[in-house]
């Protein structure tokens, strides 16, 4: 069974995210609210695939990206964010994310991105 | 190998004088001599980055022990390492020449390739000390000039070293942090925090970690931080302490939030208003587009409009229209037309995006109505008693 970290400030994202994930029989280890509840929860789950919001308080995603990597560089994390840049998504890329949603999101859309980072 | 090095030689007797001048030369050392304590002043005074001192005990007015005690007071001289060269042999001799701060000590006679292996050992360990000088020196006033929060713990998480900006901070100087945990010297919200932080560093033995701390200064002003830290390993690999350094970006912080929240709003706005919203750059590449848009014509970021897959009319009204809009105009215009499932209208707005008076690109919005709209708009017309403006 996949296991799946959701990350995201907002109570509301992290609710659609769940019920996405769950509907599909995917297994969601932990909920964190911000980037370091992240690390946390990384550290203490050891999931499949992360779902990373970029802009938090405390540690926002890219902070918690470079983290995550830091201690799995195999980690595989995909920014699930609001941020519409070119160039945003390219410096995530360019610290390791897997992959780059940007919100509002279409639920197939999540569920083909974990589909196809679990595999590469 | 002889390091580069200056040496002074300092003894009353000429022959003795002589005979070591030459034979250190011949090693190529740069040898001065002086035959009393007045004259090795002098020439110190003159070469403050001598190396070596070699130096006799019995001298007639300042005895070899007077100027030893007077160079190790001077904070200029006293880390020039000092042979003290002499016919006294006896311990009390040797163990006061060692407490006034000579670095070793020769008897006369003596044997020349044992004196010249002395020198050179306590020439390359002041070489090696001179290093580590210079290092301090250099570290000292990066941690000065850093523009934020240096601090260290060691492996029990008491403070090793907090820089200025550490105290200024918190309202303490560093004799007071050092050597605690930072209990009731820091802020209890800032303390339980830097522990959160740390515990992942020490308990997880994570590489390094970066995140925002909110800081409640001496002064009550609330700032927000950013901070790395990162442990300090043993050779062995053991952590046993940790690095850590904020910079202040309270400013940024709140100007990314204010953009943030405006990003929000643009986004919501784009993504409820029923139309098919986008942008280009200049080299015609889309920026943005809203999710009317991407329904209709799939995800087009980053590929230019003349990859969209269209007929070439369209292609050709596309380019004519953007190009209108590179060049500063505002273009609106309604497309009427007929195809199978019935009638529709496009009304397309082509607008130049400028930023800082700059151009940089062109934002489009199109809406479409078709029968359907219009049928339920003259349906709620039907509904209204006439005398009202009908909205569309």
């Amino acid at each position: 069974m996949v296991r799946v970290l959701v990350v995201d400030d907002t109570r509301f994202m992290r609710t659609v995210l769940v019920n996405i994930l769950i509907d599909e029989g995917i297994e969601v280890v932990g909920e964190a609210e911000d980037g370091q509840q992240a690390v946390e929860l990384y550290l203490q789950t050891k999931p499949d695939v992360v779902l990373m919001d970029i802009i938090m308080p405390r540690m926002d995603g890219m902070m918690a990206l470079k983290t995550i990597l830091g201690i799995n560089p195999a980690a595989k994390v995909i920014m699930v964010t609001a941020i519409q840049s070119i160039e945003m998504a390219k410096l995530a890329f360019k610290c390791g994310a897997m992959s780059y949603i940007i919100k509002p999101f279409q639920k197939q859309g999540i569920l083909q991105e974990i589909e196809k980072v679990l595999h590469s | 190998m002889v390091p580069d090095a200056r040496l002074l030689i300092v003894d009353d007797d000429p022959a003795i004088r002589e005979f070591l001048k030459n034979r250190l030369e011949m090693e190529g050392y740069v040898v001065s001599d002086a035959e009393s304590a007045e004259k090795a002043l002098e020439l110190l005074t003159v070469h403050p980055d001598t190396d070596l001192i070699l130096l006799d005990v019995i001298m007639p007015e300042v005895s070899g022990f007077d100027l030893l005690r007077i160079v190790k007071k001077d904070p200029r001289y006293t880390h020039i390492p000092v042979i003290m060269v002499t016919a006294l042999g006896l311990v009390q001799d040797k163990e006061l020449a060692f407490r006034l701060g000579a670095g070793d000590y020769v008897t006369k006679p003596f044997d020349t390739r044992e004196m010249l292996a002395r020198v050179q050992t306590h020439i390359i360990l002041k070489k090696k000390s001179d290093t580590i000088t210079h290092t301090n020196q250099i570290l000292s006033t990066i941690l000065a000039t850093v523009p934020g929060i240096v601090y260290m713990k060691d492996a029990e998480r008491k403070f090793l070293h907090v820089n200025h900006l550490f105290e200024q901070i918190c309202g303490n100087t560093a004799d007071q942090i050092i050597g605690t945990t930072g209990d009731g010297l820091l802020d209890t919200k800032l303390k339980e925090s830097l522990n959160r932080s740390e515990d992942l560093i020490f308990t997880h033995g994570i590489p390094f970690l970066e995140n925002v701390e909110e800081i409640s200064t001496a002064a009550g002003e609330s700032r927000s931080y950013f901070f790395r830290r990162q442990p300090v390993r043993t050779p062995e690999g053991n952590i046993n302490g940790l690095v850590g350094v904020g910079i202040d970006l309270t400013e940024q912080i709140l100007l990314r939030n204010i953009l943030s929240d405006r990003e929000a709003f643009l986004s919501t706005l784009m993504n409820s208003f029923p139309a098919r919203i986008w942008a280009i750059d200049q080299e015609y590449r889309f920026t943005q587009q809203n999710v009317y848009h991407i329904e209709r014509w799939g995800n087009l970021i980053g590929k230019t409009v003349f990859e969209v897959e269209t007929n070439t009319s369209i292609r050709d009204e596309w380019k004519k229209r953007c190009d209108l809009a590179l060049s500063g105009n505002k273009s609106c215009t309604v497309y009427p037309c007929r195809t199978e499932k019935g009638c529709r209208v496009l009304i397309s707005w082509i607008v130049p995006i400028v930023e800082n008076e700059v151009l940089s690109g062109m934002l489009g919005i199109t809406f479409e109505i078709s029968d359907d709209t219009i049928r339920s708009i003259s349906g709620s017309h039907d509904a209204c008693r006439g005398d009202e403006p009908a909205y569309i």
